[in-house]
């Protein structure tokens, strides 16, 4: 009952942790597509679309211009490697995908959180 | 170090008392319907038309149990802890199910076992897919676990019908809710406490992107200004915890509670988050053993109040105590005058001591 919300106070994250509208986050998601040759290339959010369910779709699809939300952006960059296997398996012709999330906070500190996976790779 | 043992010992004995005795099992059976209710109401959209929660923006039909929902293959699997992706059917079926169980809870069948696997397929089906997280979903999927947990006879069930009354309803059960509560307001108070809140900017930002909103809102922000409001939040927060854990400041927390909530649902969209906090204060109001059948502490309570009344009704036949408000003068100054020595001794020390023991028995 106590454990969830104390290390969520002490992790600094949210999930868990019953606090709402406590901090103002604004996020943006940013996906890449490496081909062979090395060139990039952008993946359209909204190409992932169909893909995605209700939920995920009021979350991720507004972060292709700026999104907002505490919770919402610290879901996203924990999953940030599915989304970037969700790039891999629509683009197979990609060596890599990589996937940038960025979260501004009130401060106007900027974060950013950038992974890459290779694709056919089951290791993030 | 004599001393702080006897400390350790007295605080360790007032715990005892918090947790321990009977209850009335009225509390833990409107906790549980409303807890039922609350999950059909916020895993289907059946109230669309005439409410606006704000699941259903993005919701149609039961939660989580869209048939493919225009979704096409492969589906983004992102689960918030290590789970198999399951097939849709399976999902389907476990909403199916989830709601069958929610309808059982509501029943009253089987309680315990009902409400710990309404949590297990709720909470499992919401973390398959991390971004279907929310605070109030988390709140009230534990809240069905913490209703597993709690002993007590049904009430209010469907399976009094067939089966002899259970036991008295140990107060821990009551106890062990009322806690959740008081932890989700201790950790959202302590959450505010940062520079950001604290100033004020934090809330004049969520004013800006429209998140907080209202003309209850403005109005505490035009006569208090972002950062006088900023701080009263987190403080209001923090003082319910004292408020509600303290029996005789009970009341004061309840009505500070039903403020703060009418003031959050009037500036915020909050689905189902302020009805369930509503149950949980609930908890708070002053419950009794009402019947012999609730267990020992209703025969004490009971006991008391014939002991008392008899006192007290041989006062007012002497006339010396008309008013309800004279017990006090009845229990310090005229019993012991009105009544032989003897008398006195054996009815109004055990009136006042076993009713003065109901009481504050009852209060924690």
């Amino acid at each position: 009952m106590v454990a969830l919300p104390v290390s969520s106070y002490w992790t600094g994250s949210t999930v868990g942790s019953y606090r709402m509208f406590t901090d103002l986050v604004h996020y943006h998601v940013e996906l890449w597509r490496v081909g062979a040759s090395g060139a990039r290339q952008t993946i359209e959010l909204a190409e992932l679309a169909p893909h995605l369910g209700p939920e995920a779709r009021r979350i991720i699809l507004p972060a292709a211009h700026r999104a907002t939300g505490e919770t919402a952006a610290e879901l996203l960059v924990a999953g940030r490697q599915d989304l970037a296997r969700l790039g891999c398996t629509l683009h197979p012709e990609a060596r890599s995908v990589e996937i940038i999330v960025q979260r501004r906070v009130l401060r106007g500190e900027l974060r950013t959180d950038r992974s890459e996976l290779r694709c056919g790779d089951s290791r993030p | 170090m004599a001393t702080a043992v006897r400390s350790i010992e007295a605080l360790a004995r007032r715990l005892g008392q918090v947790w321990a005795g009977n209850t009335s099992p009225v509390p833990l059976a409107l906790f549980r319907v409303g807890l039922a209710l609350l999950v059909l109401l916020r895993t289907s959209d059946w109230l669309w038309p005439w409410t606006s929660l704000d699941h259903y923006t993005w919701q149609r039909g039961g939660e989580f149990a869209h048939p493919l929902d225009g979704e096409l293959l492969p589906r983004l699997f992102s689960p918030l802890v290590p789970l198999p992706n399951l097939p849709r059917v399976a999902l389907w079926w476990a909403a199916q199910l989830r709601t069958g169980l929610a309808v059982l809870l509501l029943l009253g069948v089987r309680t315990r076992l009902t409400s710990f696997v309404l949590f297990a397929v709720g909470y499992g089906l919401m973390a398959l897919d991390r971004y279907r997280y929310l605070h109030h979903l988390h709140l009230l999927w534990t809240s069905c676990l913490w209703l597993s947990l709690c002993a007590g006879p049904s009430s209010w069930s469907i399976e009094r019908a067939w089966l002899p009354p259970s036991g008295p309803t140990p107060r821990w059960s009551l106890q062990l809710l009322r806690a959740q509560c008081l932890i989700v307001y201790a950790a959202s108070g302590l959450a505010k406490l940062n520079a950001d809140w604290l100033s004020g900017r934090a809330l004049e930002q969520l004013a800006h992107a429209r998140l907080v909103s209202g003309p209850l809102f403005e109005a505490a922000v035009g006569r208090m200004g972002f950062s006088a409001l900023a701080l009263t939040i987190p403080t209001v927060e923090l003082l319910l915890v004292g408020l509600l854990a303290a029996p005789r400041l009970r009341r004061v927390g309840l009505a500070l509670a039903v403020a703060l909530h009418g003031g959050l649902e009037a500036s915020m969209t909050l689905s189902t988050f302020g009805a369930q906090m509503a149950l949980y204060l609930m908890l708070f109001l002053s419950w009794q053993p009402r019947t012999a059948a609730d267990g020992p502490d209703y025969e004490v309570r009971a006991r008391a109040r014939a002991v008392y009344r008899s006192a007290y009704g041989r006062a007012n036949q002497a006339g010396s105590a008309t008013r309800a408000s004279d017990h006090h003068v009845l229990r310090r100054r005229r019993a012991p005058r009105l009544f032989p020595a003897a008398e006195v001794r054996r009815t109004a020390p055990t009136a006042c001591a076993s009713e003065r023991a109901s009481r504050a028995h009852v209060e924690r």
